[in-house]
């Protein structure tokens, strides 16, 4: 990738040497006085502070003139602890673990929110090379954002067969589920995966918070709930070479004998400077990868071993829109966006069940366990779902056909994902569900989305009208519903998986 | 944009009066209400006049430049809950509208702490959960319930009170034909809504309406200063501390507040709120409308029955059909009416009703201008917090304090200050670098104990706020001139009137049964009757007799629970918690032949009793009207006058009252209630306020307060507290006011006459048989398993062990959905008792009180503040400094209890705190101190005649009876757990329990605790009904 050259060392090192200065032990300096501690002009040092404070390494004190050390700012006098990122202090930003690394390589200066971090939407100004990057390389992406909550004790299993809609008494350590959870009436909650670490250990990713549920649920068990969502940094390492960086970086795991959802733990680095972590092949992306979970303090240690054994395969960081796009050609739904959380819906009509998010194989009914909402989906079971997530295609003739109309080439690739719910129709008639997550798959050469519609607008092969813009006019473009995901290349789940296979 | 805020100070705005004397319509009032009221009549045609008394529109709506460049508000600082429809159709936006929003609150806590609530969801979820992470995940739902909350009041404010109590009764209770009320199609579209919401949402939006806003948030939250921040809302403008039931409906009622449709959005007028009342004039104006100030209206002319204009104070007439007016109801209604002039005689209700009306002010307005900017050591730099709102609320004591204060007539020594800086908002507000800091203060009351409103008393509250901010030195620094507002604003929002306009019940009974388990085939088998009280007896009792088999399992060695009568002192029949049969079903005593297995009863000749002090006099209640008058009127001719009426309407209230009490409320009872507006209103009242509409003096007041409010956790001067008087008055039997009835050998006699009739009947009867669980089978009851392990199997289970222990201890949450264990764990346990029982020598001696007098209650508590001031120090977790007592001399009646000679007391002290700050093993001897100081103040020289004495703390009823927290009531009965708020035996919040073929028997479901057997009859009746 390209590397803008150094501008020169030194303003690198005076600006290191006056962070230093900053210390728990003393940490307020005036300008004036840092100034003449490092024989500097001092508007040089104003200009070099302000670098400073304008990456959140340091903060201003009460008085203007005055810089402060902030407790958890990486570098600062305390450099090699923590980079912790949850200060007291109300306005301070929230980074995630990796956010020193990642924020050097942000060329494009194009940020997003995801759960109050900040995070890299694209590193260059387009996402093209990073979403191709997963599809033909290999691709880093940050996804520390995610919510976790270790869950443990003797109670952890039953806890989780309570909660979850996935059978737990099924499941084994060193084995990662993905499930589903409800409310007492059957809605979706979340998704997530839930990592076995140890018999009685479990680790659950999960996009919102759920600490007050999880803990409500598990009211008179003997069973602990933890929330470790900033104690742990993830980096998902995704693609086709994805298995070679992993390997090059990575001692104690046998990634020939990983299967697809199993976790192993081995160490980033080697001797006693090697990093701990664990490891789960898993991702979000629909093709061969793996994540990697580290202890926050240990997140740089991570990339950089990633980032250094990834340059002969290729390997990219890749920020959210490529992440978003690779989704969607993997059919995964995303909360909120292609669902809505029944502790988010303000009215009853957005609640849907898993079955209706797509989401029916996660729920396991004849499992043993009372879980939470079991009686509400045993009644759907019954009388089927009202709804259904589909896959949903528009052929490239139809494309064709409808920019014709405006004397134009179908221009469709290059756009993101697009979360803006679009009405769905059945052919030439009424509404019958949302498209809630669309893009032209440059892969497949198609554009896709995925939808909510009515159970009987479902079936695979069902026509149905999107609409799509066409100019500034909103069109009916033809589409079929087609099985999810749209693209899944055997080296996503085969066992020993080799960089030139795929599906 | 600019706001020529000169106009609104104007008394015409440049256009003369045109002086006519004839219109269509005359609004009294020129605040922003009058001011729309005009707009929309002139819209439609009419010729309207405004008459406003003073120099200035605007009302509470003004702005004044109160020093050369600095601009206020002098009253309402904030806009919200100006209807968009108002907004849109008087087309205010061009009149000048301009709203910036306030997008954030900051809360300063001591030691530099802050909670800082912003417009970024995240950043506030991050700010909450530094105090707690939990919590901080409870906003979004607490919030998404809000919404839902506030779009049901919306509607319903759309409909008039009595119609749509009107369209509700007519729905569920058959009963609205007396109500001569005409319903409109969209009302009863209203209704509908409300009667086709899921029974669940519908109870949590009553429960709101009672509730108190701590317990309400506390449904949600851990975080005292989370709960405290947001229950600035529930308070502001109202004399409610966050703790006083109903300030929930005033939480919600500024939640509901919206800017272009999102709720809880409020920004600051341009210019400040006088500007909105300019802006509406205009709007009014353009339609022609006529505003004149400095005309005072003095009368409402009427004739037959219709207005016909007005008299200005100056004597002139203005001639109109139609009269709107602004003013509040016991000026429209009782100064501008003359009652004779309405037909019928119904003008005396009228201006009785409206002098009822509340309306004592509670807040003070302070505005500050300064130099700078404050700073806050939580956020030192200028910042977006000094746009949004910044309050001073850092816990509920001390909101809670601030109130208290001012309930006993003092302003707030440490005040709650909701503050504003408006020049940052709006830089026109004051010079370049200068600002305005608004502070609205409370609490301040319209009435001072101390005396009037003075400039040293104004000087003095003023002192309390800078005194409060000193905690930002800068701001006081840069103090440059207090300007104090007109002190004190009328409140507007007093008490949850909103009760009043609940809505009514559900759907039809038959269509909710169709929604429950079936629960017939439940009811097969032996039926384990967990728990040995008079409850459980009832229930055993009346099932065996049936023909069910039945085992009771009581886990102490003597049967009655709360109602046994212990040896505790040798030689001694001690009853250890009720001992009044007042109340019991009369019925179920026939039914179960209680005398034939040896029950007698014993009515007391007095029903309560206070005795003189020093400064005040003694006081008996009587059965007899006429006794009681008689004796009243030695200490007030008025009261005496009073009692029969107050006698007579508390009767027939009661009456009314007590069909709910005896069966499983259905939702149609709710309509039914509706449909008796006064009778909501006594229930939801506080109790010493209704009490002072007709009595003045201090003893009887005590005295009926503490008939009242035993066993609660609310203190007179509570919303709410109407309603267990009424409860007394209901199951006491409504010919008379809450007899005492005693059974010969304490209460213990009950319980063994019940376990005599149900042995008699074939029922088992164990003691010393404690259930440890509860055995569930796939949702169903199996049986229960004994503390010794034995099982006993069972295909139905009456639990009477308080719903917390029963699901909790007996069942466990892992068997019970999240939202019903939340449910169990908001219940309040409130209103801890202890018990001295003392063994003397002789008859006390109760000043003022003869032997007959000493046989009811004997309340020592000299006014209702005696009670209120111990609920005051439960709040705060701490013992009261002069505990109030509620005393009973069982010798009196029956001199078996104790042996020759000896007199046994029964000293109970109520409103205490289960959780006493240290503990009650010091606490307990501490308060025995208190409460032997305070007998001998009574009853001068009791001290000698003590010989010996047991006590009861609330941890022993808690270790001894499971009751929960020490709560005598199995859950406090005030209106937010109480009718149908209550569990059921069978359901609760319109569910099914979620475990087939248990029920609960026992206080903690409807209707409640006392001696009443009902909760174990409704229990026995459902079961067998199936």
């Amino acid at each position: 990738m390209p590397r803008r050259a150094p501008q020169g060392t030194q303003a690198v090192q005076r600006a290191l040497a006056l962070l230093r200065s900053f210390t728990p032990e003393a940490p307020e300096h005036r300008l004036s006085e840092l100034a003449a501690a490092h024989g500097l002009h001092p508007s040089t040092a104003h200009r070099l502070l302000g670098v400073l404070e304008a990456e959140g390494l340091i903060g201003r004190g009460p008085d203007s003139q005055a810089y402060r050390w902030l407790p958890g700012a990486p570098g600062a006098g305390d450099a090699g602890s923590a980079p912790r990122h949850n200060g007291p202090r109300p306005l301070e930003p929230l980074r995630t673990p990796f956010h020193r690394r990642t924020s050097a390589l942000c060329e494009s200066d194009a940020w997003r929110d995801w759960s109050g971090y900040t995070c890299v939407e694209t590193y260059e100004p387009t996402p093209e090379r990073e979403y191709w990057a997963v599809r033909n390389a290999a691709a880093l992406i940050d996804v520390s954002p995610l919510f976790k909550y270790e869950i443990s004790g003797a109670d952890a299993v039953r806890l989780l067969d309570r909660m979850m809609t996935r059978d737990f008494s099924k499941s084994r350590a060193g084995r990662v589920m993905y499930t589903s959870w409800c409310n007492e009436e059957g809605h979706l909650l979340q998704d997530g995966n839930v990592q076995r670490l140890a018999r009685e250990r479990f680790l659950v990713s999960a996009a919102e918070p759920c600490l007050r549920w999880f803990e409500d649920c598990g009211r008179g068990m003997d069973v602990e709930v933890r929330d470790v969502s900033e104690d742990i940094g993830v980096l998902a390492l995704q693609g086709p070479r994805a298995r070679a960086v992993a390997e090059a970086t990575t001692t104690g795991i046998d990634f020939g004998a990983m299967r697809y959802f199993d976790l192993a733990a081995g160490a980033v680095g080697s001797g006693a400077g090697g990093a701990p972590v664990t490891v789960t092949r898993t991702g979000y992306t629909g093709d061969l990868g793996y994540e990697f979970w580290v202890a926050a303090e240990r997140a740089e240690t991570l990339w950089d071993a990633l980032v250094e054994a990834g340059r002969d395969h290729g390997l990219l960081p890749a920020g959210l829109l490529a992440l978003d796009m690779v989704r969607v050609e993997a059919g995964l739904v995303l909360i909120d966006v292609d669902y809505v959380s029944a502790a988010h819906a303000e009215i009853e009509v957005l609640k849907v069940t898993p079955a209706e998010a797509g989401l029916g194989f996660t729920v396991k009914l004849d499992k043993q366990a009372d879980f939470v909402g079991r009686r509400a989906l045993e009644l759907e079971r019954d009388r089927g779902p009202a709804w259904a997530m589909v896959g949903l295609e528009v052929d490239w003739f139809e494309l064709e056909r409808l920019w014709s109309e405006i004397d134009l080439r179908p221009q469709v690739v290059g756009q993101p994902a697009s979360r803006e719910p679009t009405p769905v129709f059945a052919p030439g008639g009424w509404q019958v569900g949302q498209c809630t997550s669309r893009f032209f798959s440059p892969l497949l050469k198609k554009y896709i989305g995925l939808a909510t519609v009515h159970a009987d607008a479902a079936a695979l092969g069902t026509e149905l009208d999107v609409e799509v813009a066409v100019g500034y006019g909103r069109r009916r473009a033809r589409a079929r519903v087609v099985r999810r995901p749209f693209f899944n290349p055997l080296r996503k789940t085969m066992v020993d998986p080799m960089p030139g296979v795929d599906g | 944009m600019t706001v020529e805020l000169t106009e609104a100070a104007g008394t015409g705005g440049g256009r003369p009066s045109r002086g006519g004397v004839r219109f269509d319509a005359i609004v009294v009032g020129a605040g922003h209400n009058g001011l729309v009221a005009a707009a929309y009549l002139a819209r439609a045609g009419l010729d309207v006049v405004v008459l406003e008394s003073s120099p200035e529109i605007g009302g509470a709506t003004r702005s004044e430049e109160a020093f050369p460049g600095f601009r206020f508000s002098v009253f309402s600082y904030l806009v919200s809950l100006l209807r968009p429809e108002v907004i849109h159709e008087l087309d205010l936006v061009r009149h000048g509208l301009l709203v910036v929003p306030t997008a954030s609150t900051l809360n300063p806590l001591p030691g530099g702490d802050c909670l800082f609530r912003e417009a970024d969801p995240q950043r506030t979820f991050r700010q909450i959960a530094r105090h707690s992470r939990r919590d901080a995940e409870a906003l979004f739902e607490y919030k998404l319930e809000m919404r839902r909350m506030g779009h049901m009041m919306y509607r319903l404010q759309r409909a008039a009170p009595d119609e749509l109590a009107a369209a509700i009764g007519d729905r569920v209770a058959e009963s609205a034909e007396h109500l001569d009320v005409e319903v409109s199609a969209e009302v009863a579209d209203i209704a509908r809504y409300f009667l086709d919401l899921p029974p669940a949402r519908l109870r949590s939006f009553v429960q709101m309406l009672t509730m108190s806003s701590a317990d309400f948030l506390g449904q949600w939250f851990e975080s005292d200063v989370l709960k405290a921040a947001l229950s600035s809302s529930s308070i502001i403008g109202s004399m409610l501390s966050p703790r006083t039931p109903g300030s929930a409906y005033v939480l919600l009622h500024h939640y509901m507040g919206e800017v272009d449709g999102v709720y809880r959005e409020w920004g600051f007028q341009k210019g400040g709120t006088g500007a909105v009342a300019a802006t509406i004039a205009r709007a009014a104006r353009s339609h022609g409308a006529e505003i004149r100030t400095d005309s005072s209206v003095a009368r409402v002319l009427a004739r037959d029955g219709r207005t016909a204009g007005v008299v200005l104070a100056n004597g002139d007439e203005l001639r109109a059909g139609v009269v709107v007016s602004s003013a509040a109801p016991q000026i429209s209604l009782g100064r501008l009416l003359d009652p004779d002039d309405i037909p019928g005689g119904a003008g005396a209700g009228l201006a009785e009703r409206a002098a009822r009306w509340q309306s004592g002010g509670c807040a003070g307005k302070v505005n500050l201008a300064i130099s700078g900017l404050p700073r806050f050591e939580c956020m030192p730099e200028p910042g977006p917090h000094l746009s949004g709102g910044i309050t001073i609320a850092p816990g509920l004591d001390y909101v809670d304090r601030a109130y208290d204060d001012a309930k006993y007539g003092g302003f707030s020594e440490r005040p709650f200050i909701d503050m504003i800086i408006p020049s940052v908002l709006d830089p026109d507000m004051a010079p370049p670098g200068k600002h305005v800091l608004s502070c609205f203060v409370q609490y301040a009351p319209y009435e001072l104990a101390a005396g009037d409103w003075d400039d040293g008393q104004r000087e003095a509250f003023g002192d309390a706020v800078v005194r409060t901010l000193a905690d930002l030195p800068d701001t006081v620094a840069r103090l440059l001139r207090v300007r104090f507002v007109d002190a004190v604003r009328r409140r507007h929002l007093r008490r949850s009137r909103a009760a009043g306009r609940a809505p009514g019940a559900g759907r039809s009974a038959d269509r909710r049964h169709g929604r429950r388990r079936e629960r017939e085939d439940a009811v097969s088998g032996r039926v384990a009757i967990v728990g040995g009280g008079h409850n459980g007896l009832v229930a055993a009792a009346l099932l065996a007799r049936s023909g069910r088999d039945v085992v009771l399992l009581e886990a102490r060695p003597e049967l009655g629970g709360l109602a046994a009568t212990r040896e505790l002192i040798p030689g001694h029949r001690v009853d250890a918690g009720s001992n009044d049969l007042g109340m019991f079903r009369r019925s179920v005593m026939e039914e179960l032949e209680l005398g034939g297995h040896g029950l007698e009863l014993i009515e007391a000749p007095a029903v309560a009793a206070v005795p003189a002090t020093a400064d005040s006099s003694a006081v008996v209640l009587w059965p007899e009207v006429a006794r009681t008058v008689e004796g009243l009127g030695e200490v007030s001719r008025r009261d005496a006058a009073a009692w029969p009426g107050f006698v007579f309407e508390l009767a027939e209230r009661a009456a009314a009252l007590e069909p709910l009490l005896s069966r499983p409320l259905e939702l149609a009872d709710m309509g039914r209630l509706l449909i008796a507006p006064e009778l909501l209103r006594a229930l939801s009242s506080p109790l010493e306020e209704s009490l002072r509409e007709r009595f003045e003096n201090p003893s009887l007041l005590a005295a009926l307060c503490g008939v009242a409010l035993p066993a609660t956790g609310l203190g007179p001067r509570a919303n709410g507290t109407g309603w267990p008087l009424l409860f007394h008055c209901a199951l006491g039997g409504s010919d008379r006011l809450a007899p005492v009835v005693r059974a010969r050998g304490g209460a213990g006699a009950l319980a063994s006459a019940l376990a005599a009739s149900a042995a008699a009947s074939g029922a088992g009867i164990r003691t010393g048989a404690a259930v440890s669980r509860i055995l569930v089978d796939s949702g169903r009851v199996a049986g229960v398993r004994l503390a010794d392990g034995e099982r006993i199997e069972a295909g139905a289970v009456i639990s009477t062990a308080t719903p917390s222990v029963t699901f909790l201890d007996l069942i466990g949450a892992p068997l019970l959905e999240p939202r019903f264990v939340r449910r169990l764990l908001n219940v309040k346990h409130r209103g801890a008792a202890a018990r001295l029982a003392l063994s003397l020598d002789g008859l006390p001696a109760f000043r003022g009180l003869e032997r007959p007098a000493l046989t009811g209650r004997i309340v020592l508590a000299e006014e209702p503040d005696d009670i209120e001031r111990a609920a005051d120090a439960a709040k705060y977790r701490r013992l009261p400094a002069r505990p109030w007592i509620e005393a009973a001399l069982p010798t009196a009646l029956d001199p078996t209890l104790a042996p020759a000679g000896r007199h046994l007391l029964l000293a109970t002290v109520h409103h205490l705190p289960f959780d006493l700050e240290g503990g009650w093993t010091a606490g307990g001897p501490e308060l025995l101190a208190r409460v032997a100081a305070e007998l001998e103040r009574w009853a001068p020289g009791i001290g000698g005649l003590v010989r010996e004495h047991a006590v009861l703390l609330p941890t022993d009823y808690e270790a001894d009876y499971g009751a929960t927290a020490g709560g005598l009531h199995h859950g406090e009965m005030n209106p937010s757990q109480s009718l149908w708020l209550r569990p059921t035996a069978s359901a609760w919040a319109g569910e099914p329990l979620p475990i087939h073929g248990l029920w609960l028997g026992g206080a903690g479901c409807h209707p409640g605790g006392g001696l009443t057997g009902l909760p174990g009859m409704i229990a026995a009746v459902s079961m067998l009904r199936g």
